[in-house]
């Protein structure tokens, strides 16, 4: 008989294993997660909805046209592609295309949609169908207080579809996605330290010095250098911003927000645009995922209060998420593209990893620009739903941030001064955004469980995927890093420890984030929401909003669309560094929890802030 | 008998007992994930080992301990003492990832057959710390300590020479708590 010392846990082991994906350097899945309890068999009528991706024809061919559109050497140089062109040259044949329509109309499915980009197709059926075509019947499943369906064991593509059709999306619904909205602390024993009540309400031509955590996209403005470009008359006018989200909200908060801030915008500027039905039940306006719609609508509509916005409203399962970006760009109405709700790289399969990259693909070949948040958990994006310290901390990014053809939103901390309950904290420049400045003010007056459990994991998402492989625009550049050693994920499920995933070392994946912009509640954000102003907010959830807004601004004043963005973005990093004209303001302090901001590309801030006037020049705007 | 000091055991899933191993298989093994103890401000400590009740001497073992540093880069270093001299020897001691295979060298190992330790600064990851020895007596085991200090100027001074003498204080205890059962 063996016993054991103190708080030592034996553990069951689950391994779990590296395999390779079509488009990852080495897949890795969190395995079966002990809170998860089978309710059995789902309600056989039921009605879902599917979404099938197809096979790409030559991969390497679209990713490098896409590339060749935003190279002035290339004779595609901004000849971007409209959804049909895109189909026509990757997409499956229009035969391929019916010959599958036909099949899951002869199962007794409804095909709801076939995309432009002979690259997706959306059907419904029941449960009892869908388990039929695919191989394994659906389950009823409870996880963390939700209930989802799913198929009970590993399905299988039917051999009529085998070979043209890639993978089934949809047949799990377990809502996956986080927004990436944060607050000031709201509990715990330092929570009435937090200030999230505005000193004071914003009024059209107020002055923009409003105190950190009560800034608005004014401020955003002289911060970032935008204002230039506002002076020349650019304003986002002729261009449409496109906003991916799973939560509703209310059109009226925008224009309160706008109009609060004297803003000049059209009454009938946004177009909301229901994808699969629109958001769930419990999404919708006034719901705690209403806030980050509220605020994706007001920062990006804010920062470029020209534009026309489309807003596609999609619920948090199932195929929602994707079916959401692939309908925003498949309708090609929209400019620019953005979404501030992601969940760690690691939950995806590479067949889902792959769906969404052909939608980006297809966003870059149009010219779309597509950006989403980093994350909020610093260097560890799976504690934010596996915390720490039941959960061991692990090294991990968000997607789809992590995609290679998204532009990555990191976050920072503007310098400041708090004035605390027991003593000032000051930050002296802008740095990389996390808690870990507060960490020696909250030991020293609550003690260290304090900051780990209300303090941490907060910082700007960032480091190293371990499913993209490393992109050219990051070749050779310096601060680029690898994936670590040690990275596992343990849980104490129920007194009994089980290891998730382990992370590969030294994979040579994609960094992110790629710029960051304030980012930090403590120098966040006004939101206005159900008709009021709340304060000490922040996330990268109103970096990829900003973004947007900026990449609209740039496209109206160069009266085009920007196109994939990052081979640009590298490459005025190459020719201006951190010098003069330079785009990019190097954030050098700080860490985001493990990366530290350096002089350099940096797993925590990307390639540093934003000079906006600087960047639409290198884009080609003529100011 | 058991120890007063070995408090609680929370789970048991995987434990082995391979005596008739043909391969030379350790007679013990078995992994266990050591939780933290989190002082006020911030170092942590963790405390391990195994008393095998049934072990008799000649018998052989091999155990995995996981650890979990902290977020920050942390100075870690650990002990481990047979809880009765002459007890036991080690005869191994690895540093790995927490994948158990991925053999790792950030840590300074120190190993004699009544002592076995280590120290370094070790970025935030899980780890797996293997030990392997054999029983020189009936029923024995051992007791570990570990500490992590995130570096600060005047605590990490603090921290390096209280370990030294937290570890001795505890073998007094262990001993004293011993003689008394």
């Amino acid at each position: 008989m063996k016993t054991l010392t103190a708080i030592t846990v034996a553990i069951g082991v689950l391994t779990t294993s590296l395999a390779y994906g079509a488009t990852t350097t080495a897949q890795v899945r969190v395995e079966k997660d002990a809170r998860v309890t089978d309710l059995g068999l789902a309600p056989q009528s039921e009605v879902r909805q599917i979404t099938l991706s197809l096979t790409v024809k030559n991969l390497a061919a679209a990713e490098a046209h896409a590339a060749s559109l935003v190279d002035p050497t290339s004779p595609n140089f901004r000849k971007f592609l409209t959804p049909a062109q895109v189909g026509a040259l990757y997409g499956q044949d229009a035969a391929s295309v019916a010959q599958i329509v036909n099949f899951l109309k002869a199962q007794g499915l409804t095909v709801t949609k076939v995309y432009k980009n002979n690259l997706l197709i959306s059907a419904r059926g029941t449960n009892a169908q869908l388990g039929a075509v695919f191989g394994s019947p659906i389950h009823t499943y409870s996880a963390l207080g939700r209930t989802y369906e799913a198929p009970a064991s590993a399905t299988t593509l039917p051999a009529n579809l085998a070979g043209v059709v890639k993978a089934v999306h949809g047949l799990n619904n377990r809502p996956l996605f986080a927004s990436n909205l944060k607050r000031q602390p709201q509990t715990g024993p330092s929570a009435a330290e937090s200030k999230l009540v505005p000193s004071r309400i914003p009024t059209p031509k107020a002055a923009t010095t409003t105190a950190p955590g009560e800034y608005t996209v004014l401020d955003l403005a002289a911060k970032y250098n935008v204002n230039p470009l506002y002076a020349a008359g650019v304003t986002g006018a002729g261009k449409t911003i496109g906003i991916a989200t799973l939560a509703g909200y209310r059109q009226s908060d925008a224009f309160g927000y706008w109009n609060a801030l004297g803003l000049n915008t059209s009454p009938s500027r946004i177009t909301d645009v229901l994808v699969d039905g629109g958001p769930l039940p419990d999404d919708g306006p006034g719901s705690g995922g209403a806030g980050e719609t509220t605020l994706d609508v007001q920062q990006a509509g804010g920062v470029a209060p020209g534009a026309n916005i489309r807003v596609y409203l999609a619920p948090n399962d199932g195929n929602g998420f994707l079916d959401a970006f692939a309908t925003a760009v498949d309708e090609d109405q929209v400019d620019t593209l953005s979404a501030s709700w992601g969940s760690p790289e690691i939950y995806n399969g590479s067949d889902e990893l792959t769906a969404y990259h052909l939608v980006f693909l297809q966003a870059a070949l149009q010219g779309i620009p597509v950006i989403a948040a980093s994350g909020d958990s610093g260097a560890f994006d799976i504690n934010r739903s596996y915390p720490y310290p039941d959960c061991t901390t692990q090294l991990t990014v968000d997607h789809p941030a992590s995609d290679t053809l998204v532009l990555a939103a990191g976050g920072t901390t503007l310098a400041h001064t708090q004035h605390r309950l027991h003593g000032d904290v000051t930050v002296p420049a802008e740095r990389a955004w996390a808690w870990d400045y507060l960490r020696n003010y909250i030991t020293n007056n609550y003690g260290q469980l304090t900051y780990y459990t209300q303090y941490f994991p907060v910082g700007g998402g960032g480091g190293v995927s371990v499913d993209f492989n490393r992109p050219s625009y990051q070749a050779g550049v310096t601060g680029v890093a690898n994936s670590a050693a040690a990275q596992s994920l343990y849980c104490n499920f129920g007194g009994t420890y089980q290891d998730l995933a382990d992370l590969p070392s030294g994979v040579q994946g994609r960094n992110l984030p790629d710029v960051s912009l304030n980012a930090d509640p403590y120098t966040g954000y006004l939101v206005y929401f159900e008709g009021a102003w709340g304060a000490g907010s922040g996330g990268t959830s109103f970096v990829a909003p900003q973004l947007n807004g900026i990449l609209t601004l740039i496209a109206a004043g160069k009266g085009g669309r920007v196109g994939l963005p990052h081979p640009q973005l590298y490459g005025a990093f190459k020719t201006y560094g951190y010098g003069a004209k330079s785009p990019f303001r190097p954030i050098s302090a700080g860490t985001n929890l493990y990366y530290k901001s350096t002089n350099t590309f940096n797993p925590a801030t990307g390639l540093g802030s934003l000079d906006v006037t600087n960047l639409a020049r290198a884009l080609g705007v003529n100011l | 008998m058991m120890k007063s000091i070995k408090k609680t055991v929370l789970g048991l899933v995987l434990a082995t007992c391979a005596a008739f191993n043909a391969n030379a298989a350790p007679t013990f093994s078995g992994l266990f994930f050591v939780e933290p103890q989190f002082d006020y401000y911030t170092s942590q400590q963790w405390l391990f080992g195994v008393t095998q009740t049934d072990a008799k001497a000649g018998d052989t073992f091999e155990y995995d301990f996981l650890f979990n540093t902290p977020p920050e880069n942390a100075d870690f270093s650990f002990l481990v003492r047979p809880d009765k001299d002459y007890s036991l020897a080690f005869s191994n001691v690895g540093w790995y990832a927490g994948d158990l295979t991925e053999q790792l060298d950030n840590l300074e190992l120190v190993l004699h057959s009544w002592v076995v330790a280590g120290k370094g600064r070790v970025s935030s990851g899980t780890y797996d710390l293997r030990l392997s020895g054999t029983f020189l007596a009936d029923a024995a085991g051992f007791t570990g300590n570990a500490i992590s200090a995130i570096p600060e100027p005047v605590s990490l001074a603090l921290m390096g020479a209280g370990l030294a003498g937290m570890i001795g204080v505890r073998r007094r205890k262990v001993e004293k708590e011993t003689e008394a059962a």
